[in-house]
């Protein structure tokens, strides 16, 4: 067993056994996933953040009676997921125009709606995974982990939703397409 | 645009239009905001005192009487009337004229000692009991059996009585000593089934008939000369004990059984002995033996039940619902392993939370009733009955069934999660999202054994 992998074992059998600082260090650590898992369904970052947060309370409720440790981060971004549909549920669905990612200011607009607007075309979990990896940069072994599914599928599942991205992009004119 | 400049410029559109700086997580304003929460969870999870501490569900549940009379009635009727739907399909010539010549009977009696002793789990008491039950089956008109209970722990003694009433879709149990009856209804593929096969000694006849058994040969039991049989296949039980041995003795003039023994274990962990013995075949019954008479002083519990729905549809939703209090599948289907996880599955947040508001509704509606609350807590996870009872079938029926919970979770949604024979080349397939197919024997292998990348 690796060494960050015996960390997190530790933390979660201390934090299921009541240590509230442990669970603190494992919401930090699932923090940006979560904050991506609840984007890919909010479409919005200060929703996306609430909804994390909202995962967190409610999975400390259900913390006690989790039984499966080793499925701990993959039951998290279940009740995140939950969480955002909710929330989408309970809200009706707004993007705010506001709601420009940082780095995105100084770039073209149209180009970034057109990527959301293919965004939207993908199913639901194959979304989830390519904001996970573009979100943040998280790193396959990081989705691996929030996802409980093989790098190897990651792989796969993405090089399919780029294509049908790349697809609807070259469509509307975004992109050029390939040789 | 070449391929690798052409990817590149996905990957900048895609980017730019999600990406974000890593969100950093401020667990101190977090904690500030979720203060309830934070103390529930402490509470939750601090160890109290042996003086303090809340009763455990399981304990109570085991300790109910009313609930061993609930048990036993679900017992009797799902293990002798519901179950053992399948029929062997070996070709057991000898035992097959046996089964023939029971079945010509309209009418028979017989008596049935269980003594079961079972852990449920740690911090749970063992359960401990002795039940002798008297059967009266008519092919016309249904079943009535009057069962005496002892629990060996502490000597206490109780009684109830079940009328199962097929062509009403109904089953009755009269418990005297609490001075109350119960009414179960059975759905209608249940009712079918049970028309079909009306349960008792046939049944364990059929069962040996589909399994691996040998001829004992000829011998002495009660005084009449009889031929015996024997199997220790598993799969008699339906998987619920790992060393199982059925005998059945037949007199060897009439062909009817005379006793059959039933020895189950699983480790430590359960003991089953069942002796079924003293039979009176071709007996006189009338209608009115299998109608139940209820005092008018005795008061009706937990109406509107429903027996557990032994299907496809009550296997997914007690996966569902034992997923949606504890995050995973049941590592194990079988009906002991299943009990033992539920025991553990009492103490979850999730169950208490159940639990709680149950009992709130039932004291804003007044009537707040502790042997009602069990029977209504009983129906709660009933779904998670339907879904062992259902995988006892696939076990008994030979239908090759093959259940990975221990590593399919909710969340791997193409994963086999369970898997059964439909016919010669076609499986029932139930993946890790609950969803379900039908997929040749080709099309599961590669399912199953995906080919090394």
């Amino acid at each position: 067993m690796a060494v960050a992998e015996m960390l997190e074992t530790e933390l979660i059998e201390a934090a299921v056994a009541g240590n509230i600082d442990s669970f603190g260090k494992l919401a930090a650590r699932y923090y940006p996933s979560m904050v991506a898992i609840g984007y890919s369904v909010l479409a919005d970052h200060a929703l996306a953040e609430d909804a994390a947060q909202e995962a967190f309370a409610r999975a400390l409720a259900g913390l006690p009676g989790l039984r499966n440790k080793a499925r701990f981060a993959p039951w998290l971004a279940r009740i995140c997921r939950n969480v955002a549909s909710d929330m989408v549920t309970a809200r009706a669905r707004q993007t705010r125009t506001e709601d420009v990612p940082n780095s995105a200011a100084d770039n073209n607009d149209d180009d970034v709606r057109a990527v959301r607007r293919a965004l939207e075309q993908l199913p639901v979990s194959t979304r989830e995974l390519v904001v996970l990896r573009y979100y943040d940069g998280l790193s396959y072994d990081e989705i691996s982990s929030v996802l409980g599914i093989s790098k190897a599928s990651i792989n796969g599942r993405l090089t399919r939703a780029k294509r049908k991205m790349a697809k609807y992009l070259q469509r509307d004119g975004f992109l050029e397409s390939s040789i | 645009m070449k391929p690798s400049e052409h990817d590149k410029k996905l990957d900048e559109l895609i980017g730019r239009a999600i990406s974000r700086q890593r969100p950093k997580f401020d667990f101190d304003k977090w904690q500030k905001d979720h203060q309830k929460q934070i103390k529930d969870f402490k509470a939750e999870t601090e160890p109290l005192p042996e003086s303090v501490r809340p009763p455990n569900i399981g304990t109570i549940i085991m300790k109910s009487k009313i609930t061993k009379f609930a048990a036993a009635a679900v017992i009797v009727i799902a293990v002798l009337a519901g179950l053992p739907f399948f029929s062997g399909n070996g070709s057991g010539v000898v035992l097959a004229a046996v089964l023939e010549r029971v079945e010509q009977v309209r009418a028979f009696m017989y008596k049935t000692n269980v003594r079961m002793t079972a852990s449920m789990g740690e911090n749970m008491p063992v359960m401990d009991l002795d039940m002798e039950m008297t059967t009266i089956i008519s092919n016309d008109f249904g079943l009535k059996t009057e069962t005496i209970t002892v629990d060996g722990n502490t000597g206490e003694k109780s009684t109830c009585t079940v009328y199962v009433i097929p062509h009403e879709g109904i089953a009755v149990t009269l418990i005297p000593d609490k001075k109350k009856y119960m009414q179960m209804e059975f759905d209608d593929d249940l009712l079918a089934k049970m028309k079909q096969q009306n349960n008792d000694p046939r049944e364990m006849i059929k069962r040996m008939m589909g399994s691996e058994y040998t001829e004992l040969g000829r011998s002495v039991v009660d005084g009449v000369e009889v031929d015996g049989f024997q199997t220790t296949d598993p799969n008699v039980m339906g998987g619920m004990g790992e060393n199982v041995t059925l005998t059945l003795w037949v007199d060897a003039e009439s062909w009817l059984p005379v006793r059959s023994e039933m020895e189950s274990r699983k480790g430590d962990q359960m003991q089953v002995h069942c002796v079924v013995s003293e039979f009176n075949w071709d007996i006189p019954v009338t209608a009115d033996d299998f109608k139940p008479v209820i005092p008018d002083d005795f008061e009706p519990m937990a109406t509107g039940m429903q027996m557990p729905k032994i299907s496809e549809e009550g296997l997914i939703e007690g996966l569902k619902f034992f997923a949606e209090l504890s995050g995973s599948y049941p590592k194990k289907l079988s009906m002991m392993d299943l009990a033992q996880e539920i025991a553990a599955l009492a103490n979850s947040q999730g169950l208490r939370d159940r639990v709680k508001r149950l009992k709130e509704e039932m004291t804003e509606a007044g009537e707040l009733d502790k042997d009602e609350f069990m029977m209504k807590w009983m129906q709660i996870t009933q779904p998670l009955q339907s879904a062992g009872l259902f995988y006892m079938t696939l076990v008994q029926g030979k239908k090759d069934p093959a259940y990975y919970g221990e590593s399919v979770g909710p969340d791997d949604a193409h994963e086999v999660l369970l898997r059964w024979k439909v016919s010669d080349d076609q499986y029932r397939v139930i993946y890790g999202d609950l969803t379900a197919e039908d997929l040749s024997a080709e099309q599961l292998a590669q399912l199953e054994n995906p080919p090394s990348q």
